[in-house]
This record gives C-alpha cells, sequence and structure tokens, in this order.
C-alpha cells in the first residue's frame, strides 16, 4: 500500500501498451504508427503538432486524472463521490457567471476581460467548491446519510441550481435569458487549450495527493479510515475530520476540472456539461486498483486507470472510424468488468472455485456465446479489418473474409425506417442454417464442457 | 484452471461467424456486398457530416448524402461518404473533430454545430482548414459575424426566411393576432436563433411572443416544456415548433390534453410521425426544410472541392466571392393540410414552394423519403 | 463411527491440517483441543463440509464418504455450532431455525405457526425461555447460541460439532449448556468439543484428542490424564504457574471516577450505569467483573470517551477533570482502550504488523506531517520485541498472526501512546493458553513500570490471579469492591447477582 509500484500497477501498464499495438496494428490507416514516424523524423512543426493523437489522449487524461484523483481519495477513505460530474458543471457555470457579473459587456461582447477577472473568478469558485464538500461532509458526518445518497442529491441538485442560477444571472446581466455562457475569452481558455497547464495542473495535483497518502499521517489515517472506520475512531483518530478532508478535495479537484472543461469546450452549459463524467472516473480509480470497500488502492494506480480509460477510448474511435461512441459505452464498460474481473479471478480460482457450476453457469456460458456472438456480429457488419503491410509500400492489403468460402451472401439495403441501424438482409438460406448449426453446436460444447468440470470435482454423494 | 479457454470458446465462434459474414463499408444503395478481392480501401479518403444531434431530420440528410454517393461516383474517386450522429453536446463535436484531425484519410466535413458562438468548435474548424481539409456547415451555420472563416460554405436553409414563412402562417391562420410560444432544442443554436427571430418578423406586431422554451434536444422535456406553456399561460393561441422533434412533442400533449380547438399548431420540419400528425388533423401548417438537399449538395461541394472541380463548386455557389455567395439555400416549403387550410401560395415569398399535404407525399415519395 | 484417515489440508503458504488421524466413537463427547492454528477449525470445517478439498477420507459409519457443501453433511448428520455464530440477526428464532428448510403448508407457502411450534418445543428441551418470535438480534448470547443448538437438533442430527460454545456465556447459562450437553448424550448425539478450558473438558469429556501445528500429538482417555499432561501436549512445553503476588506496589492514584452515570434511553432500566465510584492506582491492576450487560464495557467507554452517549459524574485524572467527548482527547490525556472483538474494533485488516502498531503514534515518527520511514520502522520494531510478538516480519500482513500476537500488537500499539492508564476489554477471548500466560506476564510487567490498568474479563479465575483489586457490576451498579485476598469466586458471583441490595461493604 505505500510500496510504490505494486504488481498490478505493472500489469496496467502492460495492458496500455497492448491497447496501444492492438490500435495501431488494427487501425488500417496506422495512425499511430505514422505519428510516431513523424515525431522522431522530424519536420518544420513543433513536436507536439506531429502527434495530434498522442496529444488528444493526454489532453484528456489530465481532464479526467484530476478529477478522478478525488474520486480515487474518497473512495480510500471508504466513502464514494457521485456528483464529481455535476460539481464540474456547477463550478464550471459559476466560474462563467462570476466572469458575467464582474465583466457584463466584456463577456457578451467577447472582448478580454482581464486576468484579475479570471483569478477572482476561479477563486470565488474553488471557495464554493470547498463550501460543496463541507455541505457533502456534513451531510455524510453529522445527519449521518449515506456517502451514495449524500452525493446522489447534489448529483441530481446541483446541475438543476447551476441552470437556474445561469439562466436567472444572463437575464439580469444581458437581458436576455440564456441557458449558457459562452466563453470567448482567450487568456481564460488558455488556461485549458495550451496542453501544458492542465499536464502540469495534473502532475503537480497528482504529486501532492500521491505524498498525502503515501507519506503523511494523514495519508495514513485516510487508509485506515477506509479499511476499518471504527477501529479507526477507537484508536483516537477525528474520522468526522478526515472525511471532511476528503469530499472537500474531491470538490476542489472537480471544481478545477469544471474550471478546465469550460476553457475547453468555450462555453458553460450547465445541462450538459459533465454528464455522466463521475463513473468515468469511479471506473478509473478501480481499474487501478481502488477497492470500493475502501482502504486500498493508490494514486499511481488511479493515474494508469485514466491512461488506460484514454487509451482504449481513443483505440476505439481510431478503429472504428464513423460511429465510434455508438460502441464506446460497450467497450470501456467490458473492460471495467474484465480489469477487476481479473483481479477476482487470480485469487478465485487459488481456492478451487469454479466458474461454471450448475444451472446458473450453463446459462451464463449461453450468456458469453450470445453477447459474443452479437459483438462478433455487430463489429463484422461494421468494422472494416484490413491488414496492411506498413512497411512495403503499395503491397495490396489481405482480407479475411470467410463468407465466400462458405457461400453466404450479405446484401444491404438502406431503409428510411430507422436513422441509426442499417437493415441487412441475408440472402442466402445457408447463413441461416450455419446459424442454427453453430448455435446447437455451442450449447453442445457448453453442455459437454460442464460435465467434465462436474466430473472433474468428484462428485460421489454418500449411499 | 478452469476458467478461460472455456469461456473463450464461444466467443472464438462467434467472431469466426462475425467476421466470416463481415461486410465493408461502402454505402451503396441496392448492391450485392460480397467478396471485394483488394478493394480500393487502400487510398480511400473520407466525407464526413456530423450532425448536432440525433433525430429523424437527419435521415433524410443521410439519403440524400448516399443518393450523392452513388450519382456522383465517388467510388470512382477513391471517395466515402458517411453520416456521423453526435450526442448533442458541443463537447461531442470538439472531440469529434480533434480526432478527425489526427486522421489522415479525412478530407471533408460538414458539420451542424450544436452551439453557433463556440469558439472551441470553431477553432477546431480553423485548425482542419490549416490542414487542408474542407470544411463546411450544414443545417446550422457558426457565429457569421465570428468565424465566418472557419468554414468555406454554409448549405442548409435560410433560417431567417423560414422563420418569418413560419411566422406567417401563424398570422395567416388567426389575422386577429394572438399569443405564442416557440419550442426548440438548443436555444444558442444559430438556425434556433435565427427561426425564432424569424418567426416574431413573420408574424408580426399582433403577436406576443410569451416564450422561448428549449429542451436539450430530450423528448420528455420537449413534452414537458409544452405541458407548461399550456398551464402557465391561458391566452396562449399558438404553438410553434422550431426544431423538427417538436412537432410530434407539441401533438402528443395537444392530444394527450385534448385542447386542439384552443390552439393553432405551426411547426418546423416533417418527420414521419409529424406528416401523419397532420394527415390526421393536428397541425395546421409545416415549414419543410429540405435536408435531403443538405446531404446532397454536402457531399457534392465536398467532393468538388477535393477534386478542385471549379466547375462544380460554381454551381453550388454562383455568387462566391460577393456578401452571401458562401451560403447556398437549399429552399423551404410551407405545406398545409388537403382541405379546410385558409393559407394561400400568395401570402408566402416567391422562393417558398406551397404545397398541399398529399402533393407534399407525392414528393417525398419521389426521393424516396419518409420525412423531411 | 467417525474415521478420519490421513487428512491433510493444505493452503497456499500453510499446512494446516498434515496426515491426521482420528477415530471417534459413537456417543461420545470428544474433547479437541489445541493451540489457536494447532487445525481444530479446519478439521472441524472439513467434517462439516465447508472445506471440500482435501487429501485423505472420511469414513462415516463404515461408509467413505465426500460432502460436496455443507448441506451434504448435514444429510449425514453432521451439524456444526460455530464459535461465531451463524444466525440471521433480522429473523426471529423460529426463522432462523428453519433456514433453507422452512415448514410449507398445503398452498406451498410459509407455514409459520408450525415453525413456531416445533421451535417451542425445541427451545424448551433447551431450557430456553425466549419467544420463538423474537428477533435474534435482540436476543443474549446465551439464547442465540441455544437457537443455534435447536437449529442443529432440528435437523436430527448424529453428530454435533461444538466451537468453543461457552466462550460468550454467563456462569449460569454455561450450566445450562452443560445440561443440555447432557440431555443430548441421552439421546446417544456423537458430540466433537473444542474447548480451550481444561476445566470444561475434563468436567465433559471421555476422551481428548491434542493437535499441534497441524498433527495429532495423542489422544487420551480422560480418566487417564489430567490438565496439566494435556496441557503441556498443547504447547509443548511447561507452562509455569505464574506468581503474581506482590511483586509490584500500588503508587498514587492516577485515576478516579466520582458518580459516574450513564443514562439508558429507552430502556426499562434507565441506566447503563449507575452512580459508580473507584480510584485506580499506579502499577495497580483493577478487575471489573460482572455478568453480560452489567456495564463492563460501557464503563470502559465512558473512561475512554469513545461512549456514544456523554455519561454524567466526574472523571479525574491525576487530579485533573476530565470531560472526553472523542476518543482522541482521551489518547492526548493517556488513556487508551484495547477493544473486545478486535477483528471488528481493532484491527486494520488491510495492512501490515508494523502500520497496525503504529498507528495511534504515528506523530511521533513524522516530521512536519510526513512519516518517516525509519522512525516509524524503529518504533514498530520495539514494540514487536519488547512484546515478543511472533510474526513474519513487520511488513507482514496483520491477518496472518496469530490471536494471541494480534491482541499483543493491539497492546503495543497502545503502549506507544505512553498512557498513564490501559483500559483492556476482555483481552485475553480467543487466545491460546500459551498466549495467554504471555499476556498476563505482560500486563504484570507494564505495571511494575507504573501503568494503571483497569481489567474486564469473564473469566473468573483470570481476574483471580491477576488483579489487585476487583470491581464487580450488576446491572450497572457497583456492587462490591475486593481486595486479592478476601476475593473469591464465589464472593465475585453474588456481588454480580445481587438485586438491589446495598453494595456489599468493602474494606
Amino acid at each position: 500500500m505505500s510500496r510504490p509500484f505494486r504488481r498490478s500497477e505493472w500489469g496496467l501498464l502492460l495492458a496500455i501498451l497492448v491497447v496501444f499495438i492492438l490500435t495501431a496494428l488494427l487501425d488500417d490507416r496506422h495512425i499511430y504508427w505514422h505519428e510516431l514516424k513523424g515525431l522522431f523524423s522530424g519536420g518544420p512543426n513543433p513536436w507536439y503538432e506531429r502527434i495530434p493523437s498522442g496529444v488528444n489522449i493526454i489532453r484528456q487524461t489530465a481532464y479526467l486524472g484530476i478529477f478522478a484523483i478525488g474520486a480515487a481519495i474518497v473512495i480510500i477513505a471508504g466513502g464514494i463521490d457521485l456528483s464529481s460530474g455535476s460539481v464540474i458543471a456547477f463550478s464550471g457555470s459559476i466560474c462563467a457567471t462570476f466572469m458575467v457579473l464582474l465583466a457584463p459587456e466584456a463577456m457578451k461582447s467577447a472582448t478580454p476581460v482581464g486576468i484579475p477577472v479570471i483569478v477572482l473568478a476561479i477563486a470565488c469558485t474553488l471557495v464554493i467548491a470547498f463550501l460543496i464538500g463541507t455541505f457533502h461532509a456534513w451531510l455524510i458526518t453529522v445527519v449521518g446519510l449515506p456517502p451514495f445518497i449524500a452525493t446522489l442529491a447534489t448529483l441530481v441538485g446541483l446541475r438543476s441550481l447551476a441552470r437556474a442560477i445561469v439562466e436567472t444571472v444572463t437575464a439580469a446581466a444581458w437581458g436576455g435569458r440564456s441557458a449558457q455562457i459562452s466563453m470567448f475569452d482567450a487568456q481564460f481558455r488558455y488556461l485549458a487549450t495550451s496542453i501544458w497547464i492542465p499536464v502540469l495542473l495534473f502532475i503537480i495535483l497528482a504529486a501532492a495527493a500521491w505524498l498525502l497518502l503515501s507519506r503523511t499521517v494523514v495519508g495514513r489515517h485516510l487508509y485506515a479510515l477506509g479499511g476499518n472506520e471504527q477501529a479507526t475512531r477507537l484508536s483516537g483518530i477525528h474520522t468526522d475530520r478526515l472525511k471532511w478532508l476528503a469530499y472537500c478535495i474531491s470538490a476542489l479537484l472537480s471544481a478545477i476540472a469544471g474550471i478546465l472543461y469550460v476553457g475547453e469546450q468555450s462555453g458553460a452549459y450547465p445541462q450538459t456539461l459533465g454528464q455522466g463524467y463521475e463513473l468515468n472516473a469511479i471506473a478509473a480509480a478501480v481499474v487501478g486498483g481502488c477497492s470500493l470497500q475502501g482502504g486500498i488502492g493508490t494514486i499511481p494506480g488511479t493515474v494508469l486507470g485514466v491512461l488506460f480509460l484514454r487509451t482504449v477510448i481513443d483505440g476505439i474511435a481510431k478503429i472504428i472510424k464513423t460511429g465510434a461512441d455508438v460502441y464506446e459505452g460497450m467497450i470501456v464498460g467490458s473492460v471495467v468488468v474484465v480489469a477487476v474481473a481479473l483481479t477476482q479471478f487470480r485469487e478465485a480460482s487459488k481456492r478451487g472455485k469454479q466458474f461454471f457450476a450448475g444451472p446458473m453457469g450453463t446459462l451464463t456460458m449461453l450468456n458469453l456465446a450470445l453477447l459474443g456472438v452479437a459483438v462478433g456480429a455487430l463489429a463484422g457488419l461494421n468494422v472494416t479489418i484490413t491488414v496492411e503491410n506498413p512497411f512495403v509500400e503499395g503491397a495490396p492489403p489481405t482480407r479475411m473474409n470467410v463468407a465466400t468460402w462458405i457461400g453466404v451472401k450479405l446484401l444491404r439495403i438502406d431503409s428510411m425506417q430507422t436513422y441509426l441501424t442499417q437493415r441487412f438482409k441475408v440472402d442466402s438460406l445457408g447463413c441461416y442454417v450455419l446459424g442454427a448449426c453453430v448455435g446447437a453446436a455451442v450449447l453442445g460444447i457448453v453442455f459437454i464442457l460442464q460435465r467434465i468440470e462436474k466430473r472433474r470435482a468428484h462428485v460421489v454423494t454418500k449411499d | 484452471m478452469h476458467v478461460p479457454w472455456k469461456a473463450l470458446i464461444p466467443v472464438v465462434i462467434a467472431c469466426a461467424l462475425a467476421a466470416g459474414c463481415g461486410s465493408n463499408e461502402k454505402a451503396t444503395a441496392v448492391r450485392p456486398v460480397s467478396t471485394s478481392s483488394g478493394s480500393a480501401d487502400a487510398g480511400e479518403k473520407r466525407i464526413i457530416i456530423i450532425t448536432n444531434g440525433d433525430s429523424p431530420f437527419w435521415t433524410a440528410a443521410r439519403v440524400g448524402l448516399q443518393e450523392a454517393e452513388k450519382e456522383l461516383n465517388l467510388a470512382k474517386s477513391g471517395l466515402r461518404a458517411s453520416l456521423e450522429i453526435n450526442n448533442s453536446k458541443p463537447q461531442g463535436q470538439i472531440d469529434l473533430l480533434r480526432q478527425y484531425a489526427t486522421q489522415s484519410d479525412i478530407v471533408g466535413i460538414g458539420i451542424s454545430p450544436v452551439v453557433a458562438d463556440n469558439v472551441a468548435v470553431a477553432e477546431e474548424m480553423r485548425n482542419l482548414r490549416k490542414k487542408g481539409v474542407h470544411v463546411i456547415t450544414v443545417d446550422s451555420d457558426v457565429d457569421r459575424a465570428r468565424f465566418r472563416d472557419a468554414r468555406y460554405a454554409f448549405i442548409g436553409t435560410d433560417n431567417l426566411a423560414g422563420g418569418r414563412e413560419l411566422g406567417k402562417c401563424a398570422l395567416g391562420l388567426r389575422p386577429e393576432g394572438g399569443q405564442y410560444v416557440t419550442f426548440v432544442g438548443h436555444t444558442g443554436a444559430q438556425n434556433a436563433l435565427d427561426r425564432v427571430e424569424g418567426v416574431r418578423q413573420g408574424a408580426g406586431p399582433k403577436f406576443k411572443a410569451l416564450d422561448n422554451m428549449g429542451d436539450e434536444t430530450d423528448p420528455t422535456r420537449a413534452r414537458d416544456n409544452v405541458r407548461n406553456a399550456i398551464l402557465n399561460h391561458p391566452g396562449l393561441t399558438t404553438l410553434v415548433g422550431i426544431w423538427s422533434y417538436n412537432a410530434p412533442a407539441i401533438v402528443d400533449v395537444v392530444k394527450e390534453k385534448q385542447v386542439r380547438k384552443n390552439y393553432n399548431v405551426v411547426v418546423f420540419d416533417a418527420e414521419p410521425l409529424a406528416i401523419q400528425q397532420m394527415g390526421e388533423g393536428y397541425i395546421d401548417a409545416m415549414v419543410v426544410q429540405n435536408p435531403y438537399q443538405m446531404g446532397y449538395q454536402g457531399v457534392r461541394l465536398l467532393k468538388a472541392l477535393y477534386e478542385k472541380d471549379q466547375a462544380t463548386v460554381r454551381a453550388v455557389l454562383p455568387n462566391e466571392g460577393q456578401g452571401e455567395g458562401d451560403i447556398y439555400d437549399t429552399g423551404i416549403k410551407v405545406v398545409v393540410p388537403d382541405g379546410g387550410s385558409p393559407l394561400r401560395g400568395e401570402m408566402f415569398d416567391k422562393k417558398t414552394q406551397f404545397l398541399k399535404l398529399s402533393d407534399f407525399r407525392e414528393w417525398l415519395k419521389k426521393y424516396n423519403l419518409t420525412g423531411s | 463411527m467417525i474415521s478420519i484417515e490421513h487428512i491433510t489440508k493444505r493452503f497456499p503458504g500453510v499446512t494446516a491440517l498434515c496426515d491426521v488421524d482420528m477415530e471417534i466413537a459413537e456417543g461420545e463427547l470428544h474433547a479437541v483441543v489445541g493451540e489457536n492454528g494447532a487445525g481444530k477449525s479446519t478439521l472441524m470445517k472439513i467434517l462439516s463440509g465447508v472445506i471440500t478439498d482435501f487429501d485423505g477420507r472420511l469414513v462415516l459409519r463404515g461408509q467413505p464418504v465426500r460432502f460436496q457443501d455443507t448441506r451434504d453433511a448435514e444429510e449425514a448428520g453432521i451439524s456444526i455450532i460455530h464459535q461465531e455464530l451463524n444466525l440471521v440477526e433480522q429473523l426471529s428464532a423460529a426463522a432462523n431455525i428453519f433456514l433453507g428448510r422452512e415448514k410449507r403448508n398445503a398452498l406451498g407457502l410459509l407455514d409459520d405457526r408450525a415453525m413456531e411450534r416445533s421451535a417451542r418445543g425445541l427451545l424448551a428441551q433447551l431450557e430456553c425461555q425466549i419467544d420463538p418470535q423474537q428477533v435474534v438480534r435482540e436476543l443474549r448470547v446465551g439464547d442465540q447460541q441455544l437457537v443455534e443448538i435447536a437449529k442443529a437438533l432440528s435437523l436430527e442430527s448424529g453428530i454435533l460439532i461444538m466451537d468453543e460454545p461457552t466462550s460468550a456465556l454467563t456462569e449460569s447459562e454455561v450450566a445450562r449448556l452443560y445440561r443440555v450437553i447432557a440431555r443430548l448424550r441421552e439421546r446417544g448425539v456423537t458430540i466433537l468439543y473444542i474447548s480451550h478450558k481444561m476445566d470444561e473438558v475434563f468436567r465433559l469429556a471421555d476422551r481428548i484428542t491434542v493437535l499441534r501445528d497441524g498433527k495429532k500429538v495423542k489422544t487420551l482417555a480422560r480418566s487417564q490424564t489430567n490438565s496439566r499432561e494435556v496441557t503441556h501436549l498443547m504447547v509443548g512445553r511447561e507452562i509455569e504457574a505464574v506468581n503474581f503476588s506482590d511483586d509490584r506496589r500500588a503508587g498514587a492514584v492516577v485515576l478516579e471516577v466520582r458518580n459516574l452515570s450513564l443514562a439508558w434511553t429507552g430502556h426499562a432500566r434507565g441506566w447503563r450505569l449507575r452512580n459508580i465510584n473507584f480510584q485506580l492506582h499506579r502499577g495497580e491492576i483493577l478487575g471489573i467483573a460482572g455478568l453480560m450487560g452489567a456495564g463492563r464495557t460501557e464503563l470502559l467507554e465512558c473512561l475512554f470517551g469513545s461512549s456514544p452517549e456523554t455519561p454524567t459524574g466526574r472523571i479525574l485524572l491525576e487530579g485533573r477533570e476530565m470531560k472526553f467527548t472523542h476518543a482522541a482527547e482521551a489518547k492526548r490525556a493517556g488513556i487508551g482502550l484495547v477493544t473486545e472483538d478486535r477483528k471488528r474494533l481493532g484491527l486494520f485488516a488491510q495492512m501490515t504488523v508494523e502500520e497496525n502498531v503504529t498507528i495511534c503514534a504515528l506523530r511521533d515518527a513524522a516530521r512536519g506531517g510526513i512519516v518517516r520511514r525509519r522512525q516509524e520502522r524503529l518504533l514498530a520494531d520495539s514494540m514487536v520485541n519488547k512484546l515478543a510478538v511472533k510474526t513474519a516480519g513487520v511488513d507482514a500482513p496483520v491477518i496472518s498472526l496469530s490471536g494471541g500476537n494480534q491482541q499483543k500488537a493491539i497492546i503495543g500499539r497502545w503502549l506507544l501512546t505512553k498512557p498513564k492508564v490501559l483500559l483492556l476489554d476482555d483481552p485475553t477471548r480467543g487466545v491460546d493458553v500459551g498466549a495467554k500466560a504471555e499476556l498476563y506476564r505482560l500486563m504484570h510487567q507494564l505495571c511494575r513500570e507504573g501503568l494503571g490498568i483497569i481489567l474486564t474479563s469473564s473469566e473468573l479465575p483470570e481476574l483471580l490471579t491477576l488483579c489487585d483489586r476487583i470491581l464487580v457490576l450488576c446491572e450497572g451498579r457497583l456492587t462490591a469492591e475486593l481486595a486479592r485476598h478476601e476475593a473469591t469466586e464465589q464472593r465475585i458471583m453474588e456481588a454480580a447477582t445481587m438485586r438491589n441490595e446495598e453494595k456489599s461493604s468493602a474494606p
């Protein structure tokens, strides 16, 4: 726990590399490859313009990472913070609102507002974030709400409060109600659009968090709190103050992220900003080794978790050219499940646990088979996988096409009935028959495997 | 270990099956897509149209896009066109544009920006143009005062004019004047701003605008907005839908509350559902855009720019270089029910096509569309 | 009737059982004794179907059997009463008894009435007066245990395994349990009895098997041995009778309690503690005896500031009045509490031995809030050495320690805070004989160094051995204060069960 790099973190690093290589190979444009070549071969552009994908990944890692650290700290302390996304929306909107209040004409006419205004707005936003964290801590320690409920309340409430504030202030300051505030100020935006500021901020915050958790007395107390709250209290430690600290850190980091996002998107959109982001942060923390029970997890692990998630998402976008976000949710979801399950797998299989026993086991295998078919079919129908030879110019690509061998053909009819899917008509009976055979074969294999597993477990009941 | 290899078997089978049935992504209409031996993927370039959000409006645009692909024979030029559905957030468009900036095979992008004055989106567009990618806007433009240079041209409806026609509809249906509420998705989108302003102009001084309600493309919120409007404004006479899905939202609530007699319903766009509802008598007038042309001309223009085909470019933008020469107006229609409508073609602008519902349906069938 | 043949069970890193052979005759009460870690629980888990993956053979009534799960074992007639009771606290006694085998009526729905009737009958056989519909959480531990035994009875098990059954019982409940066991034996039930307590073992058992370090040492007939020999076999060495006589002198008064009262809202009695007055001297071990519910733990909590309600009265530490609202204040003032139930309230299971030991005194190893590793290691090492904590290293996970060593580690944790008063709540619970002796020696040593100790325990012999004075609580009142020379088990029991009488005068 206080040791630098655990085994699972090396595993995560390896996983990132694997995803990177997979993307590089499967992407028929070989963008990563070209970018790496461009990076080393030089050229007139500055180096960061030669690796736009790399820059994208790093930038998104920095944004997500900043508030994922907050999520990790709260999880390690035994709590959970579901409100990160809403705090992002709220703080971003509040910052923009302050700027509107302090410099209404400048904000409206897109002239620079001046650094003092920016600094003041940011400072006020951070103070408000501190108050939000305090509010969470109060709900949890004094009122006694479970953290899930307390932060769920702010998840729902802050966003609508943000909207109300934005609409009221824009109506008052500009005379016309607006549900969002556009951010034109170049200096403010520079905070986010210059790559190095968010990255530097992320590195500093991560280092500070790492120092706090692994080297300070308070950090040790946070781990203890997450591991066993009662024992911590009975060891003479102020658990309420620790929780206050944890939730304030989380709120402050989310606020910083919110300010950056507003700069990046050049607008405060309280309704949609950061929607769902808290789950990304929690997923990153969990993939990076934090346990939702509390008391376990590290900052380096979380940082790697963020990097991993962003690499996967970028990989998906590269491999699935158009409509990538359709698959993004599925793939990120399964990746998170697999990442966490792998650690459980290793433990459980050591104890000789069977995973596909009994009726639930059979159905699970069926489940996985169907999922596999569905995903495979979707991928097969929508994704082109071409294997090119990047080392030889003009070498023709090879394509895998089992269809010809089986004599299966597909027609594609574009239909106006639905706008998201395109219907396919199978023009060969063979495919139906094939599908049925495969289905039967899968079931048969499942059945046989289950019997083998059962026999191996020596079920010999008495009598 | 008991586990891993067993779990892999069904997945492997599934993947084999799926990979076998894999087709390629050439968007063709009705053409057997079986084995293609080493097609032209190797140097294939892409043209992408990015929507603002997800709605049936873009289905018509997609048809236009695919027709253009076929008729203009994009394949021969090594081009592919596709539609990218955005998640209605500006962040989504920023991410997409950034992602496309990393991909060297993209040569043309058409985008309908969610928010007109978003600096980040404009910057990404400029960035792409600097790299040599051709960028145009469709359906909704960027803030022309600030970001005109971020795109080569705008293909879409003159939304101000469209709004005016809609306002004239309202006036025509109720010459003594009245009060109206406009319902829209993103109040900050340029097309939304233009249309609302147009409605105000077209309806004239006798009409009072009570509210402009945004729903951020959430159909449930759209309906809630209509309910609240009816509840809060007893003097309300006219319900005005600005975006395509606002029409069915308005009609659903009107049906639910059974207050059809109390209100005039005038809407923008003709979703399939809205067309049906006009046939049932629930909608008094529709101002219809031509998303089909947006898709079609968008692909045509981008292809022409890519191939440096000056002739075609000038055909699309004859007044290029002058004033509003970077705008291609895809035209508007006004559609009214077959019988009993007090609206006449003369009430509207010369350029606007005035159609009865059945004629409109004929037009749709000709182009193989179910809505527009 | 049960034959255990060449059973070996290996866990990653440790061999829990190594080639154990045992035979249990039908109808006998066979005691299994051994230190913590000797393998008793593992053996019982194998017998009851909790562990199914082992080498060796189980033969039941002449037939080799292999259990797939606990259900198989239950069907074979083996039930186990765990030391940590396996009841669902939110359900009623009757529901727990029939859990998993609920009675149904003709429509297939739950037949609560039949279950209640059955339960009442079973509980009556066990001299248990509770209402079968009462929620288990509200029952006393002794009654909860009887519910578990009732469950085993309802299964009509021929073989009952009882794991440390009396560890949480009061004397009268223990007596009741003995009677129940006698009745079970009359019915021919075979009982496997695991216990640390020699007096119980020698009172009940027909034969005794001693396990040590996963191997069977010897099986003896009770009549042919004595407790000394058995203890010797268990630990492999002689346990010297420890002499805790006046090697130490009581010094000045370090803690004084005046009129301490703790309200009990919503309860008939109204008070958890009422008008407690006593003094603690330096270098003295003060024992607190009493039945369950008498208020021993509550008293310690009040002294430590961790009581959920604030007590009234005065607590003076070294003459200065203290009002603690949080354990942190007590810690700073110099009072430490080693809680009962170390697993739930004391240990940080995910942390190492070092981290567990230094958690309370971490600031001493830190400069400017940042922990200095070397200082921390020094602190941890010092305690581990001083208390002779047997561990594979201070970096070992704390859960790898045996119960006794875990307890030592927690005591070490509090010693690092340099306390003036150390409160120990049932510290030798779940600790084997050898480790217990070490803890006694440790406490004695600490007192010699000037610490004042307050100790609660349910084991009267322990209190009599260790304490200089013994306070007896009965239903929240202090009913007796006995000095070492005048304390006997008899007098303590009388004071603990006194009803509404005046406090017996003490010199």
